[in-house]
Parts: C-alpha cells; structure tokens; sequence
C-alpha cells in the first residue's frame, strides 16, 4: 500500500505512467496494424491484376 | 570506409527485408530495459529529498521528451536527404517518425503537467520550456496534416520535407531553452560533478532512455516497412513478398 500511496503523489505518478504505457502499446498496435493493412492491400491488387491478365481479351 | 550499405538502403525491397530482420533485435532488448527501468525507478531509487515520490515520474517524462525530439530529428534529416537527393526511402522513414513522435510529445506534455501541478501548483505554464515542447507538437500535426491535404504522393513528400526542415530549429530551442531564458522547468539532468544524480537514480533513468529509444527504433522499423509496403505496391518485388 505505501507503494502504491507513492508519498501521496499517487495521482500524478500512476497516470503519468499509465498515459505513457498506453501510447507505448498504441505504437506498436498502430505500426502492426499499418503494416498488415499494407500486406492485404499489396496482395489485392496483385489478385486484381492476375485475374485482369487471365480475362480472354 | 565504403558507403555501400547506405547506398544499399534507399533500395526499397533492400530496406523493406532489413528493418524486417532488425526489429526483433531492437524489440526484445527495448522491453528488458524498460521492465529493469521500471524496477529500478519505481522500487530501488530513494525518494527525492524535495519533491519527494513524486519525482518518480522523471522516468517516463523525459525518455519521452528525448523521443520527441530524436524522432523529430529523424524526420528533418531524412526530410532534407529526401529533398536534396530525391531518395523516396528517407521521405518514407520521415514520414515513419511523424506519428511516433508526436506521440511523444504529447506524453512529454501530459506528464509534464502532471508533475507541474504538486511542484508549480498548475498544470500548465507559459513557460519557454513548455511552450516549444507544445510548438513541437503542433509542427509534427502540420507536418502529417501538410502530407494528408495532398494526393500526390511527391509532392506531399516534398512540402512536408520543407516544413520538416525548417521546424528542425525548434529542436535546439527545446533542448537549450532552460539555458537561454527563465524557466520554471528545471535545468538539464546533469550527469557528473558536484549537481550529478547519485547513481541509485541516475542508473534507472539512464536504462530507460535506452530502453525507450530501442523501442521507438522498433516501431520506427515497423512503421517505415507498411510505408514502403504502400509505396512500392506495383512492383514486382512485392508480389513475391506478399505471395501473391
């Protein structure tokens, strides 16, 4: 408890460390998530163009 | 000393493959630092003789500050090496850097106020400290606002590399204006001499400044592959990458 009273600062230390903890795991899930959106985009329009070449003209 | 290996970097399926094989190797280390960090700056180091517990907020506020300004560091050099040398991969790392950045700045700012209040008794001051940490912040929002008000994507790297460059001059205002002006805010840590923090502090704060670049490195990495993922899309490479 005297820990987590952290001298009677409690409600700036702990906050402080969780909006800092929250950006921290929001980069990382905005950069994956970014990259996988890429990925599917990339391979969509692969698709597209594979089926636009096999189309009997 | 060859130039190869940069020579090598602005090759997109080249820089794609290599941030992919580094970001583990930045990743992992980032994340026992920042646990041992955190160990250290929140159990281990002593309370401070005068602002007490509350000091303890040192050890994400300035990792962060550091963040804001490196990430913004990157983004102007890159910008200006996009410029003068037309290599689309240093527009795409600049463009990478823009969100990690602002985020930090933002929690630069956050945590700020929330030590300001139980030290200055106010969540905010218009003090020169605070006040470029802000005008950074407001730089990296222009700069992502400037690369999403157009659609062509040169000339949104172009405009965005201009204003990435010239913002660059805020960086040693933030750093240096407790120097150059009165400040609330206090002074920069001072790691030796008679004002050095005793190494049950200094040591926990000196981890997690290395813990936090290493990551923002890994999402850096992360960041700068969807770039040129969406950049490179037509090309042949990345049929092969993507299996298609």
């Amino acid at each position: 408890m005297k820990f987590l009273w952290m001298g009677g600062y409690y409600p700036f230390v702990w906050p402080s460390y969780a909006v800092t903890f929250v950006v921290i795991g929001l980069n990382i899930y905005w950069a994956k998530r970014l990259l996988v959106r890429a990925r599917r985009a990339a391979h969509r329009r692969m698709e597209i163009q594979l089926e636009m070449q096999e189309e009997p003209t | 000393m060859t130039w190869t290996w940069f020579h090598r970097l602005a090759s997109p399926p080249y820089l794609y493959r290599t941030a992919g094989r580094l970001i583990a190797w930045f990743a992992w280390p980032a994340a026992i630092l920042i646990v041992a960090g955190l160990i250290g700056g929140l159990w281990l180091a002593p309370p401070d003789y005068q602002q007490g517990d509350a000091y303890r907020i040192i050890y994400v506020h300035a990792p962060s500050a550091w963040l804001s300004l490196m990430m913004y560091g990157v983004m102007g050099i890159a910008g200006g090496i996009g410029l003068i040398w037309r290599i689309k991969a240093a527009h795409a790392l600049a463009a990478s850097a823009a969100p990690i950045g602002a985020s930090f700045a933002l929690v630069t700012l956050v945590t700020g106020s929330l030590w300001g209040k139980p030290m200055w008794g106010t969540y905010w001051a218009w003090d020169p400290r605070l006040t470029s940490e802000l005008f950074l912040l407001l730089l990296y929002l222009g700069y992502m606002g400037l690369r999403a008000a157009f659609e062509d994507l040169q000339r949104a790297d172009r405009a965005s590399a201009v204003l990435a460059v010239v913002g660059l001059v805020d960086v040693p205002i933030v750093h240096y204006s407790v120097v150059w002006w009165n400040s609330l805010h206090q002074g920069a840590l001072v790691f030796i001499g008679r004002k050095a923090m005793p190494p049950s502090m200094l040591i926990p704060l000196m981890v997690m400044f290395l813990g936090f670049t290493l990551y923002s490195v890994a999402v850096l990495l992360m960041r700068l592959r969807a770039e040129v993922l969406n950049r490179e899309r037509t090309a042949r490479w990345v049929r092969e990458e993507v299996g298609a």
